[in-house]
C-alpha cells in the first residue's frame, strides 16, 4: 500500500544537494583505516607470531610441571599495568595531524591521571598469572541484545575462551556499560565512575584513548579472571557487555 | 587524478576518461548500485551504463562535483533497472530500504496537498539541513547510499540494534516534518 509513496520518497532523494552526497561519501572515505594502520597491524601480527614461536614451548614447559594443559593460540604477554597498543602508532600520523595527535595525547594523559592506577599489590598479584588472553578465534558472527539493568552478557569468543582456559589466565576485556538498554559513551561520566568504583573494589581496570587520525576511540578495559567475570560485582542500575579486547578495540 | 583533469579528458574525447573515472569512482558507483540491486550482473550493467552516460553527457555538462554527479547518475540508472526488473527478480536491497521508508509516510488523515517529486527533493534538502551533521551523514549513507545497518553499526562501533533505533528516530523525524507541513506523498 505504502510502497508507491516510499518509492517516490526514495526517488526524490536522488537529486538532493550534492553537498549532502559528497559529505556522506567523504565521511565514508575518511573512516577507512589509513594504510599505515593496516601495515601496522600486519607487522604487529608478525611480531606476535615470532614472540609466540618462542613463548609457546616455554608455556608447555612451565605448565607441564603443574600437570595442566594449555593450547596454543593464546597471547603470552606480561602485564605492565597500563597497556596501550596504539601509543606508538600515533607518531606515524601525517604531519598536519601531529598537533592534533599531541593534543589528544595530552588529553589522554589528563584522563588517565584522573582515573585509578593499578595498585602495586594488585599488579604483583597479577604478575603471577602471566598469560593474558585478549583474542579467541571464532568463525561465526553474532548479534547480541543490549543487556538489561543488573545483567551481564559475555561475547561468544569470551565465553569460548573461558570454557577453554578457565581460571588459568587473565582475560583482557573491553566493557560496554548500558542503562535501560542504551549504551553509554565510553568516555561518559557514568562509565568513568564505574571504572573508579571497580578499582576501589580491587578490579584491575584501565581507560584507553586513542585517535586514529579521524576520530577518538575510548575503551573501558578490564583485566579479570574467569571467576571475577562470572561473579562480576555489578551495579544494578547498569547492564554490562563484555568483549575480548581484540574483538572491540581493533 | 583530480576531477578537473578527468573532466578535461572527457572534453578532449580521450577514452582514458572512462578508465580514470572507473579507477577513482568505480567502487563508489558499484556500492550504490549493489545496495539497490544486489545482483552482480545487474550492478555491472548499471555501472557501465553510468560511464556511457558520463561519456555522452560531458561535454556539454561540466559537473562541479564529479563524484556526486556520478552517484546521482548511477542511482537513477539502478532505480530504473529495479523498476524494470523487480517483478521478475527479487532485489533485496531496495525492497528493504523501501520497507523502512514506509515509516516516513505521513498519515493520510492530516494531509492536504500531494507533494511533487521535485518539491519533495527541496523539502528533503531543508530537512537534511536541519539535522546535525552526524545524523545527516547517517541518513544519507543509509537511504542514499544504501549502506547496511549492520555495516554502519560496525563502523561506528555500536550495536546494530542501537543503529537501527537511531535510524528509526530519523525516519520518525522525517515523518513528523512532512506532517507538520501537511504534505502527502
Amino acid at each position: 500500500m505504502k510502497e508507491k509513496e516510499a518509492r517516490k520518497l526514495y526517488n526524490s532523494m536522488t537529486n538532493v544537494k550534492e553537498d549532502n552526497i559528497e559529505e556522506a561519501w567523504k565521511e565514508k572515505a575518511k573512516r577507512k583505516h589509513p594504510i599505515w594502520i593496516k601495515w601496522g597491524m600486519a607487522v604487529a601480527c608478525l611480531f606476535l607470531g615470532v614472540i609466540a614461536a618462542y613463548a609457546i614451548p616455554n608455556i608447555f614447559v612451565s605448565t607441564s610441571e603443574n600437570g595442566d594443559h594449555m593450547d596454543a593460540g593464546m597471547e603470552d604477554v606480561s602485564l605492565d599495568g597500563n597497556p596501550n597498543g596504539y601509543s606508538t602508532a600515533q607518531g606515524e600520523q601525517p604531519a598536519n595531524d601531529i598537533e592534533i595527535a599531541e593534543q589528544d595525547q595530552a588529553a589522554q594523559k589528563q584522563e588517565t591521571e584522573s582515573l585509578p592506577e593499578v595498585s602495586d599489590n594488585r599488579e604483583s598479584e597479577l604478575s603471577e598469572i602471566t598469560t593474558v588472553v585478549s583474542d579467541y578465534s571464532y568463525g561465526g558472527e553474532a548479534c547480541y541484545k543490549a543487556p538489561d539493568n543488573g545483567h551481564c552478557i559475555y561475547s561468544i569468543p569470551l565465553q569460548k575462551a573461558m570454557e577453554e582456559y578457565g581460571d588459568m589466565v587473565l582475560y583482557k576485556t573491553v566493557v560496554d556499560v548500558f542503562s535501560d538498554n542504551n549504551m553509554f559513551e565510553s568516555n561518559s561520566e557514568a562509565v568513568k565512575n564505574e571504572i573508579k568504583r571497580l578499582a576501589e573494589i580491587d578490579y584491575t581496570v584501565d581507560f584507553e584513548h586513542y585517535n586514529d587520525g579521524t576520530m577518538d576511540h575510548y575503551y573501558f578495559v578490564l583485566y579479570a579472571t574467569q571467576e571475577q567475570l562470572t561473579n562480576f560485582v555489578r551495579n544494578d542500575n547498569y547492564g554490562y557487555m563484555f568483549w575480548l579486547y581484540d574483538e572491540r578495540a581493533k | 587524478m583530480e576531477d578537473l583533469q578527468i573532466i578535461d579528458l572527457y572534453n578532449q574525447r580521450d577514452e582514458n576518461a572512462i578508465s580514470e573515472t572507473a579507477k577513482k569512482y568505480g567502487a563508489f558507483c558499484e556500492s550504490i548500485a549493489f545496495n539497490i540491486l544486489t545482483i552482480a550482473a545487474d550492478v555491472e550493467e548499471c555501472v557501465n551504463d553510468t560511464y556511457l552516460q558520463a561519456w555522452n553527457s560531458i561535454p556539454p555538462q561540466q559537473p562541479a562535483r564529479l563524484g556526486a554527479w556520478l552517484g546521482k547518475v548511477v542511482r537513477n540508472i539502478a532505480i530504473n533497472l529495479w523498476n524494470k526488473n523487480h517483478r521478475k527478480k527479487r532485489y533485496a536491497g531496495m525492497e528493504q530500504l523501501l520497507s523502512e521508508l514506509e515509516d516516513c509516510i505521513p498519515s493520510p488523515i492530516t494531509v492536504e496537498q500531494e507533494i511533487e517529486e521535485k518539491e519533495l527533493t527541496e523539502f528533503l534538502n531543508t530537512w537534511l539541513a536541519s539535522l546535525s551533521k552526524a545524523d545527516r551523514i547517517l541518513f544519507m549513507r543509509r537511504y542514499w547510499n544504501g549502506k547496511a545497518v549492520k555495516d554502519l553499526a560496525k563502523e561506528y562501533r555500536i550495536m546494530p540494534r542501537d543503529m537501527a533505533k537511531r535510524m528509526y528516530r530519523l525516519r520518525q523525524s522525517l515523518k513528523s516534518a512532512l506532517e507538520k507541513e501537511d504534505y502527502s506523498l
